[in-house]
């Protein structure tokens, strides 16, 4: 029943909540739970680059190791490939895995500096099971074909290379086994700025030529507008926004998104000095005060526009009524626009024209 | 006035090949309650640069030139330097987390610069140190003076190392990365908190980083480095209105949505296929294996003859707007 429902998809995340048990605060008392993620759901589809934002501390990298199943949630479902991934059985997992790859932020710390690329880049294929020597070095030699290294550099050890060419060896890493969907955790925040653009160009190349489909993590608002097709704003476990890339860029509808996308320095020297949209520092005392409470919308404390229903309810995620940019049926954006908020900026901006 | 003036700074080092130059010729000036902006790549000597001004080049490292700040600091004996370093010179790291003192409460640390420079009791130091903390946002009734660096979020804690910094009034603060580690809002705070501080005590400030809407957005003047040479300097405004050398272009080239602000529309709107970005080829060169001539010569899309055997001179074409390059770009090239 349920695989037909999410067959289509390659990915659906329904409802996944992960709590973390805090060392007790007293030896007799209770110990706390915190929240990492908190009823998220999502689905990517094949081909599909789907972007995550949010600062740090916002549930992004436990949301990507729940995808690849290396954390287990409380409640709620993973389907990949219609598969309940936390359901699996060992075996099975590491079946499905081969079709789930991870590329990580630093590309220093992610090769094991005492093996050669060869044995790095060929270590996933232990997940297929048996495989000759000779068609290992056949795979290894394409898999670094793909990104643009020579296969005679199978026999060099990580430290012989540069940061860019680092994370190439990691993306041939992840693209061996040839995975449906690849998590790419912060993949070029540790690069140079003229090294990143190399790279996010090969990560769009080789999604154009197999298909594959990234689940794009990052809190570089412009790479990501880059990237991705459709995007989630995350903000304290929750999914505040989500919606197609351009839509949700472009008409921003959350206070935190709003806030967020005012927050980045833009290259462009007459808007120093500028007044720009002001976001209240996270007081972290009250902050962890109101996850314990659970009650009402995690950010209302930095909300410029809290009301006192905020306080008492947690919003959900909503449809929001748009006309579809031209020229595109809302069909083929494949996502409807959905925001988390009692004011959404339309709502504030029409109220503020009639009043 | 110019505060600062640094005058064909060179920086050798013996290396396995032979000396190498890990800063060739630099030149500038910065004057007080103006900021200065420096752009490059990891490894481009930006923060050597600061290394050399604070004094604090590793041993087998020999600064030439003259960096002027009231006498040459590159002839001062270190007894000297010290009284000028963290007194007449703050500087903030990038890593809020180890530049404090994991086991000292910050009000101590704040206060021991105080005490060194400017030999107050530990009282008064401390009552002293507890204002700028109030002025740099951490007020007392919220965060105790005894508090570990620790038990403070990452902007908090950089708020900590900028208090660290001004405390002694210093003329010049440098700032080497102050918000890589940081999210974005917490950056524009710890930015905006700079900015105002330098304004409010009429201070110099060197803003050192690799994000090009930082230093669209925070500072006066501006350098562009590469491989330990500036390639590119002047006004922020004139730089970023005409881009004149190719590694510049390049470099601005390669961000997204350079051209266009997040927050337009988009004109075009491309679901299905994105376009590439314009990437610069190659890679920047390793310190021993720079050419003779220029050094982005290599990865140059105007590069000829000359470039990989001659150092182009720096040109001014528009006032105070100079680089360093045989073929600059035209204004509407």
């Amino acid at each position: 029943m349920k695989q037909e429902k999410s067959a289509n998809s390659l990915l659906k995340i329904r409802e996944v909540v992960r709590e973390y048990i805090l060392p007790r605060r007293r030896l007799f008392t209770l110990p706390e739970h915190f929240r990492a993620l908190d009823g998220v759901s999502l689905t990517v589809n094949p081909g599909e680059c789907f972007g995550i934002v949010g600062e740090s501390g916002c549930g992004k990298s436990t949301l990507a190791r729940t995808v690849m199943a290396l954390e287990s949630p409380q409640s709620g479902e993973v389907y990949f490939q219609g598969q309940i991934l936390h359901s699996l059985k060992a075996e099975d997992l590491r079946r499905v895995r081969s079709g789930l790859q991870m590329i990580f932020q630093d590309p220093y710390g992610s090769l094991d500096p005492r093996q050669s690329v060869g044995q790095i880049v060929s270590e996933p294929l232990s997940l297929l099971g048996e495989v000759t020597l000779k068609k290992r070095q056949e795979l290894v030699a394409e898999a670094l074909e793909n990104v643009g290294l020579s296969p005679i550099e199978a026999n060099k050890f990580p430290h012989e290379f540069s940061g860019g060419q680092r994370q190439r060896i990691a993306i041939a890493r992840a693209l061996i086994t040839r995975p449906a969907l690849i998590v790419a955790d912060e993949p070029v925040s540790a690069l140079d700025v003229s090294v990143q653009a190399q790279v996010l160009n090969l990560m769009m190349d080789l999604r154009d030529q197999y298909g594959l489909a990234y689940l794009f993590i990052s809190h570089d608002l412009s790479i990501v507008r880059h990237m991705t097709t459709k995007v989630a704003v995350m903000y304290a476990g929750k999914i505040v926004e989500k919606g197609p890339t351009e839509s949700l860029f472009d008409h921003a509808q959350h206070p935190y998104t709003r806030a967020l996308l005012s927050a980045v320095p833009r290259p462009d020297p007459s808007r120093k000095h500028k007044n720009r949209t002001k976001i209240s520092a996270p007081d972290v005392f009250n902050a962890t005060l109101e996850t314990k409470s659970g009650v009402g919308c995690t950010y209302a404390s930095r909300c410029p526009l809290v009301e006192e229903k905020c306080r008492k309810k947690s919003p959900s995620l909503q449809k929001i009524q748009m006309t579809p940019p031209a020229g595109l049926e809302k069909k083929a954006l494949g996502i409807a626009h959905q925001v988390a908020c009692y004011n959404p900026f339309d709502s504030v901006v029409s109220n503020r024209h009639t009043a | 006035m110019n505060l600062l003036t640094v005058n064909s700074l060179t920086v050798r080092t013996e290396h396995q090949s032979g000396p190498i130059n890990i800063l060739d010729n630099l030149n500038f000036k910065i004057e007080s309650g103006k900021s200065l902006g420096v752009v490059g790549e990891s490894g481009c000597g930006k923060s050597m640069m600061a290394f050399t001004i604070m004094g604090l080049l590793p041993e087998n490292m020999t600064a030439s030139g003259e960096v002027l700040f009231g006498s040459n600091l590159l002839r001062l004996p270190e007894k000297e330097l010290c009284q000028i370093r963290g007194n007449r010179m703050g500087m903030v790291f990038q890593e809020p987390m180890t530049a404090l003192n994991p086991v000292l409460p910050i009000g101590f640390q704040v206060a021991e610069s105080l005490r060194l420079h400017k030999s107050l009791s530990l009282h008064e130091a401390q009552n002293q140190a507890s204002k700028v903390l109030d002025r740099v946002g951490l007020p007392a009734k919220n965060f105790s003076r005894s508090l570990y660096p620790h038990q403070l979020s990452g902007g908090q804690r950089q708020r900590v190392v900028i208090a660290i910094a001004i405390v002694c009034e210093p003329e010049l603060i440098i700032a080497d990365e102050p918000t890589t580690a940081l999210d974005v809002t917490i950056q524009e705070q710890i930015l905006a908190l700079i900015s105002e501080l330098v304004l409010e005590r009429n201070m110099a400030l060197i803003l050192i980083t690799h994000d090009l809407g930082v230093v669209a957005e925070n500072t006066d003047q501006m350098l562009v480095m590469y491989a330990g040479r500036i390639v590119e300097r002047g006004p922020t405004q004139k730089v970023f209105r005409h881009l004149a050398h190719p590694y510049t272009r390049g470099l601005f080239a390669s961000i997204p949505n350079s051209e266009k602000s997040l927050n337009e529309p988009s004109q075009q709107l491309e679901y299905s296929r994105k376009k590439r970005l314009s990437t610069i080829p190659g890679r920047v060169p390793e310190f021993w294996e720079r050419s003779k001539g220029c050094s982005f010569a290599d990865r140059c899309s105007r590069t000829q003859g000359k470039c990989s055997s001659l150092v182009p001179d720096e040109i001014q074409f528009d006032t105070g707007h100079y680089t360093t390059c045989f073929f600059p770009y035209e204004q509407n090239e």
